[in-house]
């Protein structure tokens, strides 16, 4: 009987815990166990009877694949790749563009720090709209499983605005290094900027994730 | 054999609905009763039969629920739906027409 339930499980043991899934495998493990009886009770010894229930579960595949992961996530990731790679080319962009009003048009040193700071500026709002509105782990039904995995989501999904905000600190104080250096000429001392950094971020920590 | 179990094989779920037109049941029982009538001939497997069960499912030919078992663990019911019903009357009529069909070829 056990053997048989270790069977069932390991069949299984790729699929994601979800109420659908679980159900399906109880209905088959119920009916197995009831074929192993009525075999044991037609006179077969257990390993002929526990061979002959196996053998006849037959090709699972069809049955397990649309429970395996959700196409929905698949989306996402191809949406997070495009909104990052474009946010990438912007912040290129911008240095690309300061570099050309600076030396090339040799325009006035504010306006080569406009055109860095406006364009990284929509690079960063792209990045901060993209990743604050990925859907949160949607509830499949309201089985436990899917409300202890959407604890775990919440607390991945933290994880995840932390190492968000991270970045946008420290492009920030990239963007307000270069507009203060430009802007002042102050390079022999902006660079003590950079320190500001860790300090900025640890704060952050602190102030979101309080409860880690 | 092989022939005869394609054959068969292709009208799994005009015999699942044929049996749940008499009454409720669930998957071993189906399968168990199809044991029966054959003579032990013929089984479905396990994964045949609920991929059959998803299909009807998914119809509306059918409808699951649990039943509660005194001693054991609980089973899924199925119960075949007015939909169902009419299109097994017709899935009927269709192998009527084919056995007539063949029976003037072979």
């Amino acid at each position: 009987m056990n053997k048989i339930k270790n069977y069932v499980d390991d069949l299984f043991k790729d699929i994601r815990k979800t109420r659908k899934s679980e159900e399906l495998k109880e209905e088959l493990l119920s009916d197995l166990e009831e074929k192993y009886q009525d075999l044991i009770a037609n006179g077969k010894n257990e390993k002929e009877a526990y061979q002959e229930v196996i053998g006849g579960i037959g090709d699972v595949d069809e049955l397990l694949e649309e429970l395996k992961e959700p196409t929905q996530d698949l989306e996402t990731r191809k949406k997070t790749a495009f909104v990052v790679s474009l946010s990438v080319g912007l912040y290129i962009l911008a240095l690309i563009s300061t570099i050309i009003c600076d030396e090339l048009l040799e325009l006035p040193d504010t306006i080569s720090a406009v055109s860095f700071f406006g364009i990284a500026g929509i690079a960063t709002c792209i990045l901060i709209y993209h990743f604050m509105s990925i859907p949160k782990y949607q509830k499949m039904d309201d089985s436990f499983v899917e409300i202890r995995k959407e604890k775990i989501d919440a607390r991945n999904k933290n994880k995840q605005l932390l190492s968000a905000l991270d970045t946008i600190v420290w492009l920030l104080i990239l963007i307000i290094y270069f507009l203060i250096s430009f802007l002042f000429d102050c390079w022999y001392i902006s660079w003590i900027l950079f320190l500001v950094g860790p300090l900025v971020t640890t704060i952050v920590h602190l102030l979101v994730g309080g409860d880690e | 054999m092989s022939i005869t179990s394609d054959i068969i094989r292709g009208h799994t779920e005009t015999i699942i609905l044929s049996h749940l037109y008499e009454k409720d049941s669930y998957g071993y029982e189906i399968n168990k009763m199809i044991k029966d009538k054959t003579e032990h001939q013929y089984e479905l497997k396990e994964a045949t039969l609920y991929c059959a069960f998803k299909r009807l499912k998914e119809n509306g030919y059918i409808e699951s629920y649990w039943g509660e078992q005194a001693v054991g663990a609980r089973r899924r019911y199925y119960r075949i739906t007015d939909d169902g019903k009419k299109y097994y009357e017709e899935c009927k009529q269709d192998w009527e027409n084919t056995k007539k069909i063949l029976d003037k070829l072979i």
